[in-house]
């Protein structure tokens, strides 16, 4: 029998080599439903992310306000939310690209964030950055550093990726290659810093920035190892960078001190993956196009997520996420859903100037989008005979709900897959006014990670969406 | 962004007074100041700095503590140029963030993610083997090491050479035979393996990734801390050239003449002397502070003879306009604002109605006299960048005067921003109109008034940056404005006020003060802040000198110390 990780002495500097190896199924139990030690067959978590929001409709009219005696009402079709709740639901014009995966996945409608909003420093209630810390984080915007003015803000904490990626429950049978790949498709981003570029951070001001070259991912995840002399002399290169970094950190302020407490880790992670030779798999074609223009976002999509589909059979990672478009994206597109096509203007404008055709074209593109990455987990096999779809929960989300006022009500969430059996597909949940983090929570739970509650500052919640199996 | 002594909101809640109708309060920028004389400034302070090179006392000054900057891409690419006196392919390194303009700041202030550590690892890889695999490179870089076993004395040389300049300062004891032990260790099968895997590790210790400055007691100055000799050539050379101290920088260093405000001067002219390398500073300081790479992010419709191409020509025409009024003019940086002279290509020509030069040359050209024209503002780069895509976005144009020339402040919208009133589409109107409307709200107007009346002297130019009477649909433009009170016809006369206004010139000097901290200026700093202004104008507001007087002060060469 194969164990999960079989462990090899290797001589050189008598270090430990972990070979890894692909899920196969002499490792299966004889029912095909665990791991032969009794270890549940492996979840998987993604993200796929998309800036900008829905277009606005009638249930989303401004109030009359101080100065504005008139309500504005736009009566535009709402296009996103289902009529009927519960299982059976008819689809809408907007969440019609998925149709071919609607026992796939769930919609929930009406959540939104529930953080508190402190009254200093001023701006922690803009719809962007209150909306993508929250669906990105569940908790506010870190109001230390916070600036408005130069659109600075970090988050206030590790975001809900990694929290899975990072959680003892979820790798508790060790961690693969790569304990997260954080991907990105549009390169059209408002401003180059914190939740503006990256969905996936470890903390304030750290940044995973996706990797947006396909060939760059490749490299990544798919390189050819070193043999094992040049393994044993990197790793005595590492290890001397190892010591620099110990002599120095004492002798540092503790905000440096904790900069570089973090470059130790991932040095240290390095070189566990360096020792951590992977076995045999079935690598994807390297990219023969670098997909640099916008309007190719699709494609890229499409070979990136070949590879990303070839990582998680390999079980070299349980955790991506996806920024197919940024927060507050300035991706041009037109109303015909064309990418810089003719007449296009960028989202986050055409957003502020209310221009519905093209938010609604923004909206359909990017579940065409989604319902493309559904396919790839869905077409692909596992070893126990169910589709990776099966086995994973993938979050659909934005960072607002209405983006003509960058209303934070309304945030659209879409949990796609069975989560190994946890999820039951095919809902339509509408909780008007609710918890984003309920969002969250169900995630964990389906994920088989037991914590009571999340959601910080104001946004904690203890309560799971009707669809999650316990 | 822990250290940011005064916090930002606490700026914010005095610029809300702003809003509500205090503009005049108490530590708000001097509306209604623009018109006041710049040369006023001439007659106080600071002249001795200037002229002796002496340091200045800053009573005043509270040092900030030191920032540990990691190299950015582009001074990671012009070190190891330096180091291995090769110039390899460019490899792959974690994208630069630029928080407050300068990426600088964002190398201090951002944490590096595994997958950046894992580049630097591949980094260090591939241009140490490249650089070894190369006979005539390793020979100069080990001339030492012959084909015998590993030899610890020529390793012990090599990493006490190489490593002064990778790490900028001699290494300690403990160091060299960390190092020697690593080559001896992988040099076993062939010698060459030693120096190289050294040189991999050096790559990416945190003495050579980060800029690290711990400092040394300052007898002057008991409870500050001073950079010490090394970190002072660091610094100079990194602000200067991008990249790791020369030689003589080195050599100064050893001589212990970089402790002084005077040391420090000489080596800075040395520096700045050298044309070509200087250049490229100013470039690079330019371009992040006007925001030029967001350039790359305008579409130019070809199909109205804009080709891709222009946002590249028009970067160069400001990068050469803000280069010869600092350094070929020795000029007054405020005729950035005014000047007539600038550099076109073929493309910007024709965007500006001018005779084009031959194809793929630039030509030095005099705007016209009475033409619309003239100094930064009404750049093509300046005036494509502040838009929406299909139309202009005065507010956007005035927000940026407001907050990166005058380093003002607006304060942040409402949560839910009030709707527009609807505009009756059926008949024609202007941007200028629908703008308009916010004056008509006091709630929108309260901010809106610090950008607005700005922005919308400038509508005389469109979205591109090409002039105009009128708009598309037939409308004349109107193109007033009005300046704290200061009305205007134009961006020739905005320029014209600007360059009078002293909020602009103390806003570059403190623009230049965070570039060359790679921090934000701290609340301690305003002082040493007050007299760089003072001294800038006294120099009749040149770039040189200002830089000499900003690498010579206190807050360029003390920190404050923290407990580890």
């Amino acid at each position: 029998m194969i164990t999960r990780r079989t462990v090899l002495r290797g001589l050189l500097g008598g270090s430990a080599f972990t070979l890894g190896l692909p899920l196969l199924e002499p490792m299966l139990n004889s029912h095909g439903t665990a791991l032969a030690q009794g270890i549940a067959l492996p979840k998987r978590y993604g993200l796929f992310f998309w800036g900008g929001g829905l277009p606005w409709n009638f249930r989303h009219k401004q109030p009359a306000r101080d100065g504005n005696p008139e309500p504005r009402d736009i009566p535009q079709p709402d296009l996103w939310t289902p009529t009927a709740t519960g299982k059976g639901y008819e689809l809408t014009p907007l969440l019609q690209p998925l149709a071919r995966h609607k026992d796939n996945f769930s919609v929930v409608t009406g959540l939104e964030p529930h953080t508190d909003i402190p009254i200093e420093p001023r701006g922690l209630g803009d719809g962007h950055m209150r909306g993508v810390c929250v669906t990105l984080t569940g908790d506010q915007i870190r109001p230390q550093g916070f600036d408005h003015d130069a659109h600075i803000l970090a988050v206030n904490r590790q975001t809900f990726d990694q929290v899975i990626a990072k959680h003892p429950q979820f790798y508790s049978d060790g961690a693969p290659l790569f304990r997260s790949l954080e991907l990105g498709m549009s390169k059209a981003v408002l401003h180059d810093y914190g939740t503006w570029l990256a969905v996936s951070h470890s903390g304030p001001d750290a940044l995973n920035i996706p990797v947006r070259n396909p060939q760059s991912f490749f490299d990544q995840v798919f390189a050819v190892k070193a043999d094992f002399a040049e393994v044993g002399r990197r790793t005595s290169v590492l290890d001397v960078v190892l010591e620099d970094i110990r002599d120095l950190q004492p002798r540092l302020g503790a905000r440096d001190r904790q900069r570089l407490d973090e470059h130790l880790t991932h040095v240290s992670e390095i070189e566990r993956r360096l020792k951590l030779a992977q076995a045999e798999c079935v690598n994807p074609a390297a990219p023969t196009a670098t997909f640099g223009e916008e309007k190719q976002n699709m494609a890229k999509l499409d070979v990136m997520g070949d590879m990303l589909v070839a990582a998680l059979r390999c079980d070299m990672t349980r955790v991506f996420t996806i920024a197919f478009t940024t927060c507050a994206s300035v991706m041009g597109i037109n109303a015909a859903g064309e990418v810089d096509g003719p007449g296009s203007n960028n989202m986050h404008a055409a957003l502020h100037e209310g221009t519905y055709d093209i938010a609604t074209a923004a909206a359909k593109y990017h579940m065409t989008a989604f319902a493309l990455l559904l396919d790839k987990l869905a077409k692909e096999i596992d070893v126990n005979g169910q589709s990776l779809l099966d086995s994973s929960c993938v979050l659909g989300t934005s960072e607002y709900g209405e983006g003509y006022t960058h209303s934070n009500k309304e945030t659209p969430v879409i949990i796609a897959g069975k989560a190994g059996g946890t999820l039951e597909p095919g809902w339509h949940v509408r909780d008007e006014g609710g918890n984003y983090s309920r969002a969250h929570l169900t995630v964990l739970r389906a994920l088989g990670i037991n914590e009571p509650s999340f959601g910080f500052n104001g946004g904690q919640t203890s309560d799971v969406l009707p669809f999650f199996k316990a | 962004m822990k250290r940011i002594k005064r916090a930002p909101w606490a700026l914010s809640v005095v610029l809300c007074l702003g809003c509500t109708g205090n503009l005049d309060g108490a530590g708000t920028p001097q509306l209604g100041a623009s018109g006041a004389a710049a040369g006023g400034g001439a007659a106080t302070g600071g002249a001795g700095m200037v002229g002796s090179g002496g340091a200045m006392s800053f009573a005043a000054l509270s040092p900030a503590p030191a920032v540990m900057a990691r190299l950015t891409q582009a001074q990671y690419r012009n070190v190891v140029r330096d180091l291995f006196g090769v110039t390899f392919t460019e490899r792959e390194l974690e994208l630069d963030t630029r928080p407050y303009n300068f990426s600088v700041i964002g190398a201090s202030e951002s944490h590096v993610s595994e997958r950046g550590v894992s580049l630097y690892q591949v980094s260090a890889h591939d241009i140490a083997s490249h650089a070894f695999s190369e006979p005539a490179v390793r020979a100069r870089l080990v001339p030492c090491l012959g084909t015998a076993l590993p030899d610890s004395a020529c390793l012990g040389k090599f990493v006490a050479d190489f490593g002064l300049r990778a790490f900028r300062r001699p290494l300690k004891d403990a160091e060299v035979q960390r190092y020697v032990a690593l080559g001896v260790a992988t040099g076993m099968g062939e010698p060459w393996l030693g120096p190289q895997e050294i040189a991999s590790a050096m790559l990416q210790s945190p003495h050579f990734l980060y800029r690290v400055e711990l400092g040394e007691t300052a007898p002057e100055h008991p409870t500050w801390s001073r950079y010490t000799a090394y970190e002072m050539a660091s610094r100079l050379s990194f602000l200067l050239r991008n990249s790791l101290p020369d030689g003589a920088l080195l050599d100064a260093a050893a001589s212990n003449r970089l402790s002084t405000a005077e040391g420090v001067r000489s080596e800075a002219e040395r520096l700045l002397a050298d044309a070509a390398p200087t250049h490229t500073m100013v470039d690079q300081l330019f371009r992040e502070y006007l925001d030029i790479p967001l350039l790359a992010a305008v579409n130019f419709p070809a199909d109205a003879g804009m080709p891709g191409s222009l946002a590249v020509s028009l970067g160069n025409e400001v990068s050469s306009l803000v280069n010869r009024i600092a350094l070929d003019d020795r000029g007054d940086m405020r005729t950035l604002f005014t000047s007539r002279n600038t550099v076109v290509d073929a493309p910007l020509a024709a965007l500006y109605g001018l005779a084009a030069p031959a194809a793929g040359t630039s030509a030095a050209v005099e705007l016209p006299i009475d033409g619309p024209r003239a100094g930064l503002l009404t750049t093509g780069a300046m005036l494509a960048l502040h838009n929406r895509l299909n139309r202009t976005a005065p507010t956007l144009r005035g927000s940026f005067v407001r907050q990166r020339l005058l380093c003002g402040t607006v304060p942040p919208p409402p949560d839910n921003i009030p709707p527009f009133p609807e505009v009756d589409m059926g008949a024609p109107t202007t941007v200028r109109a629908k703008v308009e409307a916010h004056a008509t709200n006091p709630t929108c107007n309260a901010c809106h008034r610090l950008m607005d009346p700005i922005g919308l002297g400038l509508e005389e130019f469109d979205q591109y940056g090409r002039f105009r009477t009128e708009y598309e649909n037939g409308l004349p433009v109107d193109n007033t404005g009005d300046l704290d009170g200061a009305p205007f016809k134009g961006a020739r006369q905005l320029g014209e006020l600007l360059a009078k206004d002293e909020r602009v010139s103390a806003c570059l000097v403190k623009q230049m003060y965070r570039y060359a901290s790679a921090r934000l200026d701290d609340g301690g700093e305003e002082g040493l802040l007050a007299e760089l202004s003072s001294s800038f104008a006294a120099s009749g507001y040149q770039f040189q000198p200002l830089m000499l007087a900003l690498v010579q002060s206190d807050g360029f060469r003390y920190f404050k110390p923290e407990a580890p």
